[in-house]
């Protein structure tokens, strides 16, 4: 579905237009051999009175458990073992399978190593792109076409669609000046363009690069997303 | 030269690449969101059914097919067709095949939404796709990483760190002219949103 956004052109003028998402790929579709409509279904295998620790100290003992297991059937729960997963609930365990009714929420960081380097309270953060927020600003900062695909993955992409026929000119004059340019303009959110672009609450913050093409009376404004740089992750072979 | 390598032609030179996935984790670090309860002791996710009947911890589902009589197919046994119900033959792994390599423009790497990043190491390079890539020639060809209905673009290119392929998919998007539809947007039955992804506190 297309979202509102606000933007801001080389004259400062802002905007609401909209912007949309690729197109979905060709949709496969899946036939069993003799040629029915197949459904994939999410189905239960086990329950908290069938995990290991449940069934130990039902049995007693591992001992126990081994010679129950070799008896009968205790791992599985007949009564639930096959039902449909549909609307289910997210709940929290403990180390005890109990359930949490209070939880604290943590934000635990990793270094590129594995090491652990920080933890504190989780706090949402807040998106920095939004129809109720401030447009997104017009940095002027281009950049070469060549050197900005050489150094970043563009992991998404979001085109701008105009609203109506003034958002048309607005889009296509943007559109226009960055094709003259030949160039990608580095975009971000924030009164000076510098913060990242983050479309959602807790979403992922992206650097955004901004492509403009027209032909004819037609124009195409991509937003290319970015938060992933082309490095190297391990030392190049034959490096000491 | 290995079954799992990325395998190229340009001209009559064939060139081997050894590759390894370049992510976030391993460049940036990650962060995780733990929950704990009153005692500090980290919990896990489970899922509740709607009638209170079953906690569902983790590992606890299994996924199946089934037909329309609920009866189990064998994910091997599935037929793929296409929107107009004909029937698709798979492409093979493109790993260890050589591909054939085209020269492309800049904005055709622009035309795609990168999926995958992988940094390559050559085991045999050929000495024009050594030039072209230190040139600042871009190139692409199929790739499909296991047999599949739907391959891939792999866009080879060097940049000061060394060469890497980026894996990606047409975004399709196409120029709009002014009396475009633009209140009527495509119907799209899948609720997903492009921008609604995990948790993920990147580092910028």
């Amino acid at each position: 579905m297309p979202r509102p956004i606000s933007i801001m052109d080389s004259k400062k003028r802002d905007a609401q237009i909209e912007v949309a998402s690729p197109k979905k790929r060709k949709t496969t579709q899946w036939l069993s051999p003799d040629g029915q409509a197949i459904q994939h279904n999410r189905l239960i295998k086990g329950t908290e009175n069938t995990t290991y620790q449940a069934l130990v100290e039902k049995a007693g003992s591992p001992e126990d458990l081994s010679r129950a297991l070799i008896d009968g059937d205790p791992e599985l729960d007949l009564a639930q073992v096959g039902r449909r997963m549909t609307r289910t609930s997210r709940v929290y365990l403990g180390p005890q399978g109990n359930v949490l009714y209070v939880a604290r929420i943590l934000k635990v960081v990793f270094s590129a190593e594995g090491e652990e380097v920080s933890r504190e309270d989780f706090v949402d953060v807040e998106a920095t792109v939004g129809d109720e927020l401030p447009p997104i600003p017009w940095t002027g900062r281009l950049m070469p076409v060549d050197a900005v695909i050489r150094k970043f993955a563009f992991v998404r992409k979001l085109q701008l669609r105009h609203v109506n026929g003034l958002t048309f000119d607005f889009l296509y004059e943007m559109a226009k000046t960055l094709q003259d340019a030949g160039k990608l303009m580095y975009v971000g959110a924030g009164a000076k363009g510098k913060q990242p672009l983050i479309f959602q609450t807790n979403g992922s913050p992206f650097r955004g690069f901004l492509e403009g093409r027209v032909e004819g009376e037609a124009y195409k404004l991509v937003l290319h997303l970015s938060n992933l740089e082309i490095k190297r992750v391990s030392a190049p072979e034959g490096a000491a | 030269m290995s079954k799992r390598a990325i395998v190229v032609r340009l001209g009559e030179e064939q060139t081997s690449f050894k590759f390894v996935r370049v992510d976030r984790g391993k460049l940036y670090g990650r962060k995780e969101r733990v929950i704990l309860d009153e005692n500090g002791d980290r919990c896990v996710a489970a899922y509740l059914t709607p009638d209170g009947a079953a906690l569902v911890p983790p590992g606890g589902t299994a996924h199946i097919y089934v037909d329309e009589a609920f009866d189990y197919v064998d994910r091997k046994a599935l037929r793929a067709i296409d929107e107009d119900g004909n029937e698709l033959v798979p492409f093979a792994s493109t790993l260890g095949v050589a591909q054939e390599l085209a020269p492309v423009r800049p904005e055709r790497l622009l035309d795609h939404v990168i999926s995958s990043v992988y940094e390559l190491d050559s085991e045999e390079l050929g000495a024009n796709l050594k030039q072209a890539l230190a040139d600042g020639d871009i190139f692409e060809c199929a790739y499909q990483y296991r047999e599949g209905y739907d391959p891939d673009a792999l866009f080879l290119l060097e940049n000061e760190e060394g060469t890497f392929g980026l894996i990606g998919q047409p975004s399709g998007f196409e120029l709009i002219a002014r009396e475009a539809d633009v209140d009527a947007p495509e119907e799209d039955d899948d609720d997903d949103d492009d921008l609604s992804d995990d948790f993920d506190f990147s580092m910028m």
